[in-house]
């Protein structure tokens, strides 16, 4: 007996307990012949996609969908709107804005202590 | 690397990051994008603006797009405008400015085309008519009379049949139209439909309860309509029928919710809902043209510039009468914008007195100061164009004490930058708190750009008068706090007591608020009476104070009792004396003098008017202007007659408030004065210091008329004039004469309140 024999009466032993009754279908998607075979192949045909090319080409299609804009809606303007929240005091001998008040008050206790 | 998928896996990814794509571009890029613009409207950011037209031009949005329209483009813009859209509004009365937070607004131009989709789609609502109400205002300013008219018919015939067919806003925006067109017939026509509309509501109120109170509703809108059609007609006399019916409206309207919220129970404050309105302005107009006999109007134009010849454009410059000058402006009221040039006018202003008020950017007043004067008012006379240019002034610099410069010396220097064309400047001083401040007037009549007084002189000032109970302990120490933050600003004014300019506005550039106006003094230090004072321990610091100055003579002891104990006791008299005889404030003096003055104690009293001339004398300060007019009342009570008009002469033209300017008139009309000559007075010093706003030029004049021929008058206003001038504040005016007695009633209002 042939080792390639000898294989053969193993895995036919092992298999012995499972029946193939959809050989038909099989058939068909190994070998195709009708339209809807062809679908049904290309359907469930595995392919190989490199992640890295792939992943870039995705996010260029989604910043230029609509990412760009989103990431826009999300970044509120910073300097500009800080600049907004100043506040105005009336101090009866000017008006001012709070900061510079409270940076002259700062300044003058400073030089207060220096001296 | 490489991963192994199916086809089908693929594909169906693929769709779903689509369906993700699609889902973000429709649904939450929008609401992302509203948020956005939302944030930036709110905090001040043009670029909001053109995110929210984006966002309205290029997305359905469903549901929430009228809500969007209302929100941005209707709501706020009828209240607040048209001054909100710039950053502070000014005015001889008052100035304000919006505070921190300046919301972004759209011009009328860029909302347009969503109102007019608002009022498409929107059912019959109050938005709605707030909406064709903004759009009919921009049509009015563009004469496009008839888009206007097809407008406010259209949505008339829409309220028919809804909850809102008794909202008459529109129907009255229509005769404002019609009026601006001068289609008089049509208006009144349409008035009369609103009038008829409302006898049928109160019909059917009252079928339904028979207790219903009152007549039909007038509002005061309509009647000002009326009255304006009869106005324009010239038809005077009718136009005041029409103006008393308004009013008698009005006052039955407030007493009937007055009378509602007494059942209610309401806070009592709440009931006076209208003091002085526009109707009582209106008739006293209507009265001053047919005292005139003036059918026609005038008008008012001038020029805004910078003192440097700089013409300001695009100011917002709204005209104010009695009845609206100490409000911020609002939507309806009227106004212009300069132009190029800083030109601007008013036609068709109805002969009345006004004053302008000044809406604008903060660019326009950072570091200058428009010059003013709260007490003056533009006369309009028929076919009279009235020319007022406003000049903006630069603000004065400081130069010390400043930044919180300690004062440890007894002398102290103020000094500012001199002002040319100034004749005189005055120094207001005050002092910081965490919830405001106190500034108050304390030298006047300061020739130089410097002042240079003791510390003690400072000490004597007060903030206020104390009233007690309770005692504040900061109003009382004043001056003498060395913990306390001082403030004080410069005024410069011309020889005729115009003011020209000052230190205090808005500082906002760094280069502006450089030298800031406080300062500390810390010449002595807080006494164990002053902390039994702060903490509120009135009665332990009368006593500590007390010992102190038993003990060792302590001024400072002795200045706080005089400002503690009650005024009405022996030992106030004596401490009051004694603190002047020390000489170390001129305000001191004045308090002694003002004493004597109350109890006629003219021995005393001249005594110490010696007293506090000397101490002026010695320390350079200039006499201020109260206290020599009232030294001249104190002089006319006494009969010197000629020494009070010459005082008098001096000081009430040289400042604006014309203190005691009343007695004067009486003087000169007591003396004999030539009519020419006492009406001068009267129309240029008009004494404000009373509780009713006295016309002084008119009561004069019809004084004058009255009495001329009329020998028994005369004697009577003579002897009530006599009266007046001694000082008597009681008593009743004996004369038959109405012109006589509301002459006298006016001075004793005006110098005895």
């Amino acid at each position: 007996m042939s080792e390639q024999q000898r294989i053969k009466e193993i895995l036919d032993q092992e298999l012995n307990h499972l029946k193939f009754n959809r050989q038909v279908q099989v058939i068909r998607r190994t070998h195709p012949k009708s339209y809807a075979d062809w679908i049904r192949h290309y359907w469930n045909k595995e392919i190989e996609v490199p992640v890295i090319p792939a992943a870039f080409a995705l996010l260029l299609f989604i910043t230029f969908t609509s990412g760009a804009r989103l990431i826009d809606q999300f970044s509120i303007g910073t300097s500009s709107h800080i600049a907004s929240e100043r506040e105005l005091v009336d101090t009866g001998a000017g008006i001012y804005w709070r900061d510079m008040l409270q940076k002259g008050e700062q300044e003058a206790n400073e030089g207060k202590t220096k001296g | 690397m490489k991963v192994k998928l199916k086809v089908k896996q693929l594909v169906i990814g693929l769709l779903l990051v689509g369906v993700l794509i699609f889902l973000t571009n429709t649904v939450i890029f929008p609401e992302l994008m509203l948020r956005k613009a939302n944030q930036e409207i709110a905090a001040g950011q043009e670029q909001g603006k053109g995110r929210m037209l984006q966002l309205l031009d290029n997305y359905k949005l469903g549901y929430k797009r009228l809500d969007i329209i209302r929100d941005y483009m209707i709501e706020a813009y009828d209240v607040y405008a048209p001054h909100n859209t710039m950053e502070i509004y000014v005015s001889p009365a008052f100035s304000s400015w919006s505070h921190g937070d300046r919301p972004v607004r759209f011009a009328i131009e860029e909302r347009l085309p969503y109102l007019l989709e608002y009022v498409e789609r929107a059912p019959v609502n109050g938005y709605l008519f707030r909406a064709v109400d903004q759009i009919v205002r921009h049509y009015l300013d563009e004469k496009l009379y008839t888009l206007a008219e097809t407008l406010l018919l259209e949505v008339e015939a829409r309220k028919r049949g809804t909850t809102w067919k008794n909202d008459h806003r529109l129907s009255l925006l229509l005769v404002e139209l019609y009026i601006e067109q001068g289609r008089l017939d049509d208006a009144e026509q349409k008035l009369q439909e609103i009038q008829e509309q409302e006898r049928e509501n109160f019909a059917r109120l009252k079928a339904a309860d028979p207790n219903y109170p009152g007549g039909y509703y007038q509002s005061e809108k309509w009647s000002q309509l009326q009255v304006e059609i009869s106005l324009r007609r010239g038809e005077l006399m009718l136009a005041l029928e029409q103006v008393d019916e308004g009013i008698r409206h009005l006052r039955a309207y407030d007493d009937y919710f007055n009378q509602l919220r007494e059942q209610w129970g309401e806070e009592q404050h709440l009931t006076a809902i209208r003091d002085y309105s526009p109707l009582d302005l209106l008739k006293e107009k209507i009265l001053h043209q047919l005292d005139m006999e003036a059918t026609s109007r005038g008008s008012i134009s001038g020029h805004i510039s910078r003192f440097t010849g700089e013409p300001l454009s695009g100011v917002q410059v709204f005209l104010r009468d009695r009845s609206n000058v100490n409000r911020t402006p609002i939507y309806r009221d009227i106004y212009t914008v300069t132009d190029q040039n800083g030109y601007y006018s008013f036609q068709d202003v109805l002969p009345g007195a006004y004053q302008l008020g000044l809406g604008l950017s903060l660019d326009y007043v950072d570091g200058w100061m428009w010059q003013h004067d709260r007490y003056q008012w533009l006369k309009v006379e028929q076919q009279e164009t009235i020319e007022h240019n406003l000049t903006f002034m630069p603000l004065i610099d400081l130069k010390g004490p400043t930044n919180y410069d300690v004062v440890a010396e007894e002398q102290l220097r103020f000094e500012w930058e001199e002002v040319e064309g100034a004749a005189y400047y005055g120094l207001n001083l005050g002092h910081l708190r965490e919830d405001g401040h106190t500034l108050v007037p304390l030298f006047s009549n300061i020739t130089q750009p410097y002042l240079e007084i003791p510390v003690s002189e400072l000490y004597g000032q007060e903030f206020g008068v104390v009233f007690e109970p309770p005692i504040d302990p900061i109003t009382v120490l004043s001056f003498t706090n060395p913990e306390h933050t001082f403030i004080w600003s410069v005024s410069a004014y011309t020889a005729d007591g115009k003011l020209l300019t000052q230190s205090n506005g808005y500082r906002l550039r760094e280069d502006l608020a450089h030298n800031l106006p406080f300062f500390k003094l810390h010449e002595r230090e807080l006494s164990l009476a002053d902390q039994l004072l702060l903490e509120g321990d009135v009665e332990q610091a009368k006593r500590a104070y007390l010992l102190a100055y038993r003990n060792s003579q302590d001024i400072h002891a002795l200045r706080m009792l005089t400002r503690i104990i009650e005024k009405d006791t022996p030992e106030y008299e004596a401490y009051l004396t004694e603190l002047a005889s020390f000489g170390q404030s001129s305000n001191e003096l004045k308090k002694v003098l003002n004493f004597y003055k109350e109890r006629n104690d003219w021995q005393s009293y001249h005594n110490w008017y010696e007293h506090y001339h000397q101490y002026l004398q010695i320390h350079g300060i200039a006499p201020d202007d109260y206290t020599e007019i009232t030294h001249a009342v104190a002089l006319l009570q006494q009969g010197f007659y000629q020494e009070a008009r010459s005082l008098f002469e001096t000081y009430i033209p040289r400042n604006q408030y014309n203190y005691y300017a009343s007695l004067w008139l009486a003087l000169e009309i007591y003396l004999d004065s030539p009519d020419d000559l006492v009406l001068q007075i009267a129309e240029n010093y008009p004494d404000r210091s009373g509780l009713t706003q006295v016309d002084w030029a008119r009561t004069t004049r019809d004084l004058q008329q009255a009495v001329k021929e009329d020998k028994r008058a005369q004697q009577e206003l003579k002897a009530a004039l006599e009266v007046i001038l001694g000082g008597e504040r009681e008593g009743d005016i004996r004369s038959n004469n109405v012109y006589v007695r509301a002459f006298i009633h006016a001075v004793k209002d005006a110098a005895f309140r």
